[in-house]
């Protein structure tokens, strides 16, 4: 192995463990009445449909308690909002079918982005 | 000996205390998905058949659909309109729809599409407090009900008042809840009178129930409509009944 080749992986892996890793944890915390995906970096839910999940701030695959704020991008298409007395608890809504990202913040810093996807529930309706 | 007395009376007012508290419990309602309160519904317009003054609907027949103790409906109508509140302790909360593109939020609710929607109860900071979903379904079909029946016809006397009541329901058959305007009319003028329920203050001509009075012997038909759905039903006077 050449001395450059040495330097590159040496770099790279200096390079990769200064980096943050920021995500979520997001968790169904009530049972939505039709389906509802919820990953760590997309959400997709039916326009009118509501659902309740716990979403916990992750830092190199550490839970952190950071209080984290969702604040979507477009305003209209997903709700976003902590419940009452809810321990890191938010509940999404569909409010309109359309795209849109969703900012996420750890203490009031953005550290990443979440896609939503709000769908049209007449679509595949019988 | 006297210490261990005290002890035991302080424990016992104690108890007496607890149990005498009053205890918060408002069973009317339903429990949002988050269990944190009660959404309740109210009827706000007329025509709308959770809120009927006569016995002429069988409410037993439909209690699991529309609901008792001001629960919320299995179903409601497409543009039927009805409002929700929540109550929870202590905590105030306003309820308003997730799809505001087509759940119109003036004087009550009146969704304009079918489907399940989301109404949520939000506190003054903007927090959820809660949530609860109503399906909306078109009106398919329209009954006619008189003393807790669906009768074929209906038969009364010269002189006579019959309450009825028409009923929407879905494709399915499930009654659907939410006020919403009828046309009741009859074939032959002169022969019935159609008016609004007696005694009811909130009963006009456009409800879902009226009170037919016989006025002349005979056969004719009642139709009753609501949008674009009716229903008809043969009514016969018979000769006024002599006491």
């Amino acid at each position: 192995m050449s001395r450059w080749a040495v330097l590159a992986a040496g770099l790279l892996a200096f390079a990769t463990g200064c980096s943050t890793e920021h995500s979520l944890e997001c968790t169904l915390v009530s049972d939505p009445p039709q389906s509802v995906l919820l990953a760590d970096d997309l959400i997709e839910i039916p326009a009118g449909v509501a659902v309740a999940a716990r979403i916990v701030a992750i830092e190199d695959d550490a839970r952190r308690p950071d209080r984290v704020r969702l604040i979507p991008q477009r305003v209209g298409i997903i709700g976003v909002e902590e419940i009452v007395d809810g321990d890191r608890e938010f509940t999404l809504w569909g409010m309109e079918p359309g795209r849109t990202e969703v900012d996420v913040f750890f203490d009031g810093e953005k550290v990443l982005e979440l896609e939503a996807v709000v769908t049209d529930p007449r679509i595949g309706a019988p | 000996m006297e210490r261990r007395h005290e002890v035991w009376t302080a424990l016992a007012l104690a108890f007496v205390a607890a149990g005498c508290e009053p205890i918060e419990h408002d069973p009317t309602g339903s429990v949002g998905d988050l269990g944190a309160g009660r959404f309740k519904y109210d009827c706000v317009a007329t025509g709308d058949a959770v809120c009927n003054a006569t016995m002429a609907v069988d409410e037993n027949e439909t209690a699991l659909a529309l609901g008792v103790a001001r629960e919320v409906p299995l179903v409601v109508a497409v543009g039927g309109r009805f409002d929700l509140s929540f109550s929870s302790s202590g905590e105030t909360a306003f309820v308003e729809a997730a799809r505001q593109d087509v759940v119109s939020g003036q004087g009550g609710f009146i969704i304009a599409e079918p489907g399940l929607h989301a109404f949520l109860a939000r506190a003054a900071s903007g927090e959820v407090a809660d949530f609860i979903h109503v399906e909306a379904r078109r009106v398919a079909e329209l009954e006619v009900w008189a003393q807790g029946a669906v009768p074929n016809s209906v038969s009364l006397a010269v002189g006579e008042r019959l309450a009825v009541a028409a009923l929407p329901r879905d494709g399915l058959g499930a009654p659907l809840a939410g006020g919403g305007s009828y046309d009741w009319s009859a074939s032959t003028l002169g022969q019935v009178d159609i008016e609004p329920v007696q005694g009811s203050i909130t009963s006009t001509l456009r409800d879902d129930e009226v009170e037919l009075v016989g006025l002349v012997e005979g056969t004719l038909t009642v139709t009753v409509t609501r949008g674009d759905v009716s229903v008809e039903i043969p009514v016969t006077v018979t000769p006024e009944v002599m006491p």
